[in-house]
């Protein structure tokens, strides 16, 4: 990768820059012929290239090590690897070899199994990370009160918004309510403004993305602005 | 399905005798044979009397059936031989298909996602119940409006088609306002007289622990120690994150740590190997170049994303063990606590999530030192607020800026290399001030600084937020040594120098001279500040008995001003310590003694608050001696020209956008009030 690199020099990688960051704006007008041509062109490039570099630094960095403890395994089981590295990569090429057969229609309920342990695996793995990652630390730092709060209103506040927010929030993804055949679904008042509560911490929560969004957006326009500036210098 | 395909045309092919469906062979293995069960009995239920036949249709007079069972009961027969009303229905199918047009998708390029029902709009086709009212066809109308105008070309094709134009009305507001933003944005590149906004800080809040946290920790690193850095951005927030990389890299480097990075998004990889090579030209002939595989390495990418990041974590050996391009590393790392830091500069919030729940999770000593843009921004400061394991998050190209700012003004004040204060004879000198500060004689232990003047000296003028200790009792001074460059301070370089630096000469009265310390007398270990607030960085600990050179006292004298050794000077709190005079053969012998007991201790120290305690805790900031090298380089080389420009343009660029959005919003109501009207009319 570095030698590719190092066939062309510095200008005219900035001139390539320049001509496919123009081909990306070009976008700003419309997918029109010719013109969203160069956008799709530009993006085209950006996917295939993505693609490749993806599949050789997969091969360079993940599959061609495995292999290579393989071979030396072949020979000594202590020289890379211990025997635990080398039966996982078994267990993961005999799995990898089931996705090979889904072709064979009487063979591809080996490869529905290796699915199956991807997916489990994954699964758990996602399940359990969540849990001690995102629930539980967020669920203590919600329900913690910190030392010495109780004087300072601003905290309490801050605690007491938080409180709000989730359960109005919650509480807006609550659908039951007594029907009603002239308006639908009767809800007490206090429910209602609840909602109607809850509703506006999702509103400003979403609004709150939406202005972070514009502003990542932004940045990185300064970014391809400097950047054409500086060449047209 | 075809669109020429009429169903009524259909007939099945002639078979004559349906084969018995194949048994598929499969291979699977042989399980023993379960014991049979015996089957329980069935009960015995009263018999029904029997209901009346209601699919006796066949029994009616053609005339009262309906269509659907004379269908039901046709078989395969010629078409002259079917029910006069079925071909009937045949020939008006018929003439419908051919007088519509080809099923009419209503979309382009939507439409081939989602298929779309048949609709005839004009009454006389089979399905004309469903033909559009006027008002569904105005919904659609502005459907087309908005997925970018519908085209019907004569033919009937209601697919509605890119433009033959080269421009079209109907994307000349969105080609305005795109023109304008970018317009907009561009001008402070052009000129700086449209260099309008405010800059960020040159530091970060004393109240926002998290950035200051960050910095902190990646500032504590010294050399050889290995940081993780990883980089899980592709090439479309490069604009914004690439700023970051940089920043903490060249940090790195500047201390002499050594990153190690990687990365779950391959392209990422491309990224580090591209700010590496930005990072190396300027400081190649300084620093001696950057070499991969000694003074950084790029570890093999991870793949599978949340199962890759639980390996990182659980496996870290075998990812350090490869670099990106399959050769192996030679480094020898267990897990991620055997790291210094970590840095994680993500682009998205499930990037962060993900690092989170898979990885923090796992550090015990180590934390997770989180860096991304603004829109990830809300999600990655609730993480920074309540995951312990997360120290701190900077977030945005502002929060960048300031990084850089901290950073280059600290490496431009380094320290030259200690050495031996050089002797000046002066003949007017009445204060004492000494050019830097201290030399060592040992490792980890400084050379307590000496007052060098006889007769007692004469008290330092008051400055602005520090003050001499007046009650202390008048220092003596060695006459070996002698003050230099009395004149070139100011009184506020006075109040951050030492008031004097020496290295005991190898003569007697060396050791007779005495010095001003304070002695940690609080059971408890006590912090040294940064400053004289307690919302200033923590810089170290401090315990009962540990002694520290005094350097003078804030205005009200309720914080001592010491020095740390290193270079480093930090604020104690009065009440804390109790001041004295020693002589300066006290001091060294206490100080050599404190370093025997306690080897290392202050590293110690630092990692049990860095990394064990909570974030509502104190973060203890202990940065070692700037290099002196040229390692700064790394620090002092960058290309800022571009930083301010930037940072207008972002400036004027929201005021832009929301302009639009504001407008666009007007503009839509306008546009929707005038549909109501229209609505209402055909009402």
């Amino acid at each position: 990768m570095d030698n590719a690199v190092g066939l062309m020099d510095e200008n005219s990688i900035a001139l390539l820059s320049f001509v496919l960051t123009l081909m990306v704006f070009s976008y700003a007008l419309g997918d029109l012929p010719l013109i969203g041509s160069l956008y799709r062109i530009a993006v085209y490039i950006f996917v295939g290239m993505t693609a490749a570099f993806t599949l050789v630094v997969s091969y360079e960095g993940v599959i061609l090590p495995y292999l290579q403890d393989i071979q030396n395994a072949a020979t000594s089981w202590t020289t890379l690897g211990n025997s635990t590295d080398i039966g996982i990569f078994f267990a993961a090429l005999l799995l990898g070899l089931c996705l090979l057969l889904k072709p064979i229609r009487a063979l591809s309920w080996l490869t529905n199994s290796a699915y199956a342990v991807v997916i489990v695996v994954g699964a758990s793995v996602a399940v359990t990370g969540a849990l001690s990652g995102t629930l539980f630390p967020l669920l203590h730092a919600t329900a913690s009160v910190p030392d010495g709060i109780a004087g300072d209103f601003g905290a309490l506040a801050d605690r007491l918004i938080i409180v709000v927010g989730v359960l109005s929030g919650l509480y807006y993804f609550h659908y039951q309510a007594r029907a009603n055949s002239d308006i639908g679904a009767e809800r007490s008042k206090l429910a209602s403004g609840f909602r109607h509560i809850g509703k506006a911490f999702i509103v400003t929560a979403l609004g709150a993305i939406y202005a972070a969004a514009i502003l990542t957006s932004l940045t990185i326009l300064t970014e391809r602005l400097s950047f054409l500036f500086q060449f047209g210098a | 399905m075809s669109e020429d395909f009429n169903w009524l045309d259909y007939a099945e092919p002639e078979e004559s005798a349906p084969e018995p469906p194949r048994r598929r062979r499969r291979f699977a293995p042989r399980l023993p044979r379960l014991p049979q069960l015996r089957r329980p009995a069935r009960p015995r239920l009263p018999r029904l009397p029997s209901l009346p036949a209601l699919r006796r249709r066949s029994a009616l007079p053609p005339a009262q059936r309906s269509a659907t069972d004379l269908i039901s009961d046709q078989a395969e027969r010629p078409l002259d031989e079917l029910d006069e009303r079925l071909q009937l229905l045949r020939e008006r199918s018929v003439d419908s298909a051919q007088g519509a047009a080809t099923p009419q998708p209503a979309l382009y390029d939507v439409d081939e996602v989602l298929a779309t029902p048949e609709v005839a709009r004009k009454p006389g086709g089979i399905i004309s119940a469903v033909a559009l009212s006027k008002a569904q066809e105005r919904q659609v109308e502005l459907l087309k409006d908005i997925v970018g105008g519908a085209q019907a070309d004569e033919g009937g094709d209601r697919r509605v088609k890119p433009s033959r134009a080269l421009f079209s009305l109907g994307a000349a507001p969105r080609i305005l306002a795109s023109v304008m933003l970018f317009l907009v944005a561009a001008l402070p590149f052009a000129s700086s007289d449209f260099s309008q906004g405010d800059l960020p800080p040159a530091d970060f809040p004393a109240e926002r622990s998290g950035p200051a946290a960050v910095y902190n920790a990646l500032d504590t690193l010294s050399r050889g120690e290995y940081a993780l850095v990883a980089l899980e951005y592709g090439p479309t927030a490069a604009g914004e994150l690439d700023a970051f990389a940089e920043l903490v890299l060249r940090q790195l480097f500047a201390r002499g740590a050594k990153p190690l990075i990687v990365s779950s998004n391959p392209i990422a990889i491309a990224r580090a190997q591209n700010i590496i090579r930005r990072l190396a030209p300027a400081e190649a002939s300084a620093a001696g170049g950057l070499r991969a595989g000694l003074d950084y390495h790029i570890l093999r990418y991870l793949p599978g994303g949340s199962l890759g990041l639980r390996e990182l974590s659980e496996n870290f050996g075998a990812v350090a063990r490869v670099s990106h391009k399959g050769a192996l590393t030679g480094l020898e790392l267990d897990s991620l606590d055997d790291l210094a830091a970590i840095a994680l500069i993500a682009e998205r919030a499930d990037d962060l999530r993900n690092w989170a729940e898979q990885v923090a999770t796992e550090l015990r000593q180590t934390r997770l030192l989180a860096f991304t843009g603004y829109s990830a921004a809300p999600l990655a400061q609730v993480y920074a607020d309540s995951a312990d394991a997360i120290a701190g998050v900077i977030i945005g190209y502002r929060d960048a800026f300031t990084y850089g700012e901290k950073l280059q003004r600290e490496f431009s004040t380094v320290n030259p290399a200690p050495t031996q204060p050089t002797v000046i004879p002066t003949a007017t000198a009445t204060t004492p001030v000494y050019d830097e500060p201290t030399a060592t004689v040992a490792p980890s232990m400084t050379v307590p600084a000496l007052v060098t003047d006889l007769p007692p000296p004469t008290p330092e003028p008051p400055l602005a937020d520090t003050t001499p200790i007046s009650d202390l009792p008048p220092a003596t001074v060695d006459p070996g040594l002698r003050a230099t460059d009395p004149s070139a301070e100011s009184g506020q370089a006075q109040a951050e120098r030492p008031l004097a630096s020496a290295t005991p000469l190898p003569s007697a009265t060396a050791t007779l001279a005495t010095m001003r310390i304070v002695e940690v007398i609080s059971p408890r270990e006590v912090r040294i500040r940064r400053g004289p607030t307690t919302v200033d960085d923590i810089l170290r600990l401090a315990r009962a008995g540990d002694r520290f050179e005094a350097l003078g006292a804030n205005a009200d004298a309720s914080w001592y001003k010491i020095a740390l050794g290193d270079g480093l000077e930090g604020w104690i709190a009065e009440f804390l310590v109790e001041a004295k005079t020693v002589t300066v053969a006290e001091f060294v012998a206490s100080q050599a003694e404190a370093s025997a007991r306690l080897p290392d201790e202050n590293y110690h120290l630092r990692w049990d608050f860095i990394v064990s305690l909570g974030k509502n805790r104190p973060r203890i900031y202990q940065a070692p001696a700037p290099p002196a090298s040229d390692s700064a380089a790394f620090v002092l080389n960058r290309d800022r020209s571009a930083e301010i420009p930037r940072l207008a343009a972002m400036t004027l660029g929201t005021i832009a956008a929301a302009l639009v959005i504001a407008l666009g919003n007007v503009f839509y109501a306008f546009g929707a009030l005038r549909s109501r009207r229209r609505v209402s009319n055909d009402g």
